[in-house]
């Protein structure tokens, strides 16, 4: 444990609180009109999963907890969660869908992810910030459009929505952001 | 045309398609720009520019600047900043005799960066000699108006809240919107001199169900139930005008004449974001002197470090008369009339991530 700011927490930190600990899964400093900066988080407690939110000074000392991050190569899902392997020593992992959440979509076999553990326990776990995906439906390029500035709506090959430029057609491979799915380039592959 | 915001971890902006993506909310601020100077203009306001570089950037105790450093001709070094608001300028020229000025004024807050926080943004700020801070009421919402209206929006939007700008803004004190919103008395922890009582506050906020920690002041406690309770309930379905904040929490406002535990301040909000900062200012300079004494020492308390008071700006306000004066985020104005997530969707080159 080491004391820090709570300005200095970062979203996968995890923090002791009265003696249990939380992984922090939202933060946002806010500064109303001139007043004590406060720092809102959202935070999941490990030892039961339940979601708290909670509010500290921005200058207000915190414990924070260490916790291991290393690289994790996804293998496969399946009733016991989500496994994956230390590609330094094989070792296994078992990851829980409350710690993928939504992220599920993105996982590819053999993806390079991050994980976040504290005493062999998966707290959370980070994408590869960028994907290839295919464009899978999406409305057909009509006469006049050009590459200026104008997005329409699209399916991507892992169920996602995103909005591309207008020049994208149904096979193109895309890489886009995982954190919200956004456009930003043709696959060069 | 959808425009689109990316997120921090998204590419650079200068990227073709980004920046295109990008651009309706730029065009969106510009069309606001001219339409705001274009109101001034009508109402007998003269466009000032003042300058960014600053004896003091500032006293409020959670302000925190830019500093830099003048080399004279000799070398010797001298501290400036830059400034956080124009507003020391701004009253200065009040006392050299102009009567309606608004300045778009680029300003820099150190430790700021978020969603609703760039360290470097553009505070509009505008005074009127002689009349009252109710009048910057009108002023508020008629900009919140123009800047729907320049946009070619019915409603201001942001994180799926909205707020209709044509409507009349919903009025309320601190202290309805404590009991209101977190069924706290504030002023009953307020005293008539404006000392305040923090342990009352403290076991308030407590029996709301906020946390409070031993060392926090009165004013912390504040904050805590402001943020917690009442920014988010406010400027739903219409703007509010929260008005009245007691009389510490108002560094460079004057006191209401029938409740000196109040001050002249309001901020403007809608759909819960912070818009505007509007005062009846505060035009004496002994007084003024022992707040920003008070906001020093209280910074030095909590971030160890004091900015120096501009002399030269307390002999102004010897000249300075009876005046109103606001500051409006106008890139916060730009983001809720474009439909943007994010000030750096709305600023034409964001501020490096450091």
């Amino acid at each position: 444990m080491v004391k820090v700011a709570a300005s200095s927490l970062r979203k996968g930190n995890v923090v002791d609180v009265d003696g249990k600990l939380y992984v922090i899964l939202k933060l946002e400093n806010i500064h109303p009109g001139k007043g004590t900066p406060v720092t809102q988080l959202d935070m999941r407690r490990i030892s039961d999963g339940v979601k708290v939110s909670e509010r500290w000074r921005t200058t207000e000392s915190v414990e924070k907890a260490f916790v291991d991050e290393r690289s994790f190569n996804f293998l496969y899902t399946d009733a016991e969660g989500y496994h994956f392997m230390n590609p330094d020593n094989y070792d296994q992992i078992v990851v829980t869908a409350d710690v993928v959440g939504d992220m599920t979509v993105y996982l590819q076999d053999g993806m390079t992810v991050t994980l976040l553990t504290h005493e062999d326990v998966a707290l959370s776990l980070e994408l590869p910030a960028r994907v290839t995906l295919e464009v899978v439906e999406t409305e057909p390029v009509t006469k006049g459009q050009t590459a200026s500035g104008s997005y329409k709506p699209a399916i991507l090959s892992n169920g996602v929505r995103s909005m591309v430029p207008t020049y994208i057609t149904v096979g193109t491979r895309i890489v886009v952001m995982t954190e919200d799915a956004s456009f930003l380039e043709r696959a060069k592959d | 045309m959808a425009a689109r915001d990316d997120p921090p971890t998204a590419a650079s902006w200068w990227r073709p398609e980004v920046h295109a993506a990008r651009r309706p909310f730029l065009l969106t601020r510009n069309r606001m720009a001219a339409a705001f100077r274009g109101w001034f203009a009508q109402r007998d306001f003269l466009e000032v520019e003042t300058a960014a570089l600053q004896v003091s950037p500032g006293n409020e105790a959670h302000l925190h600047a830019f500093a830099t450093e003048a080399i004279g001709p000799d070398g010797a070094l001298s501290p400036l900043y830059l400034r956080t608001s124009p507003e020391f300028a701004c009253k200065s020229l009040l006392a050299a005799g102009e009567r309606r000025i608004f300045d778009f004024a680029r300003v820099w807050r150190n430790r700021e960066r978020g969603d609703l926080h760039s360290p470097e943004f553009t505070l509009l700020e505008w005074y009127r000699v002689g009349e009252p801070y109710e009048t910057l009421m009108d002023d508020g919402a008629a900009l919140l108006a123009l800047a729907a209206e320049t946009a070619g929006v019915r409603r201001l939007t942001f994180r799926g809240r909205s707020a209709d700008p044509f409507a009349a803004p919903e009025r309320l004190t601190l202290a309805e919107a404590f009991h209101r919103f977190a069924g706290v008395d504030l002023l009953a922890t307020v005293q008539a001199n404006g000392d305040t009582d923090r342990d009352a506050l403290a076991s308030a906020a407590l029996a709301a169900g906020i946390r409070v920690a031993q060392d926090d002041t009165w004013a912390d406690v504040f904050s805590r139930v402001l943020v917690a309770r009442v920014e988010p309930a406010l400027g739903l379905g219409r703007p509010t005008i929260l008005c009245e904040y007691p009389i510490s929490e108002a560094a460079l406002a004057r006191p209401k004449a029938s409740d000196p535990r109040v001050a002249e301040r309001f901020e403007l909000y809608a759909c819960g974001v912070e818009l505007a900062n509007c005062f009846g200012e505060l035009t004496d300079p002994a007084e003024q002197r022992r707040r920003f004494e008070l906001e020093m020492a209280e910074k030095a308390r909590v971030y160890g470090e004091r900015y120096p008071i501009d002399e030269d700006f307390l002999d102004a306000l010897t000249l300075t008369p009876p005046a109103s004066g606001a500051a409006l985020g106008f890139d916060r104005l730009v983001m809720l009339a474009a439909g943007a997530e994010r000030i750096d969707s709305v600023l034409w080159t964001p501020v490096a991530r450091t």
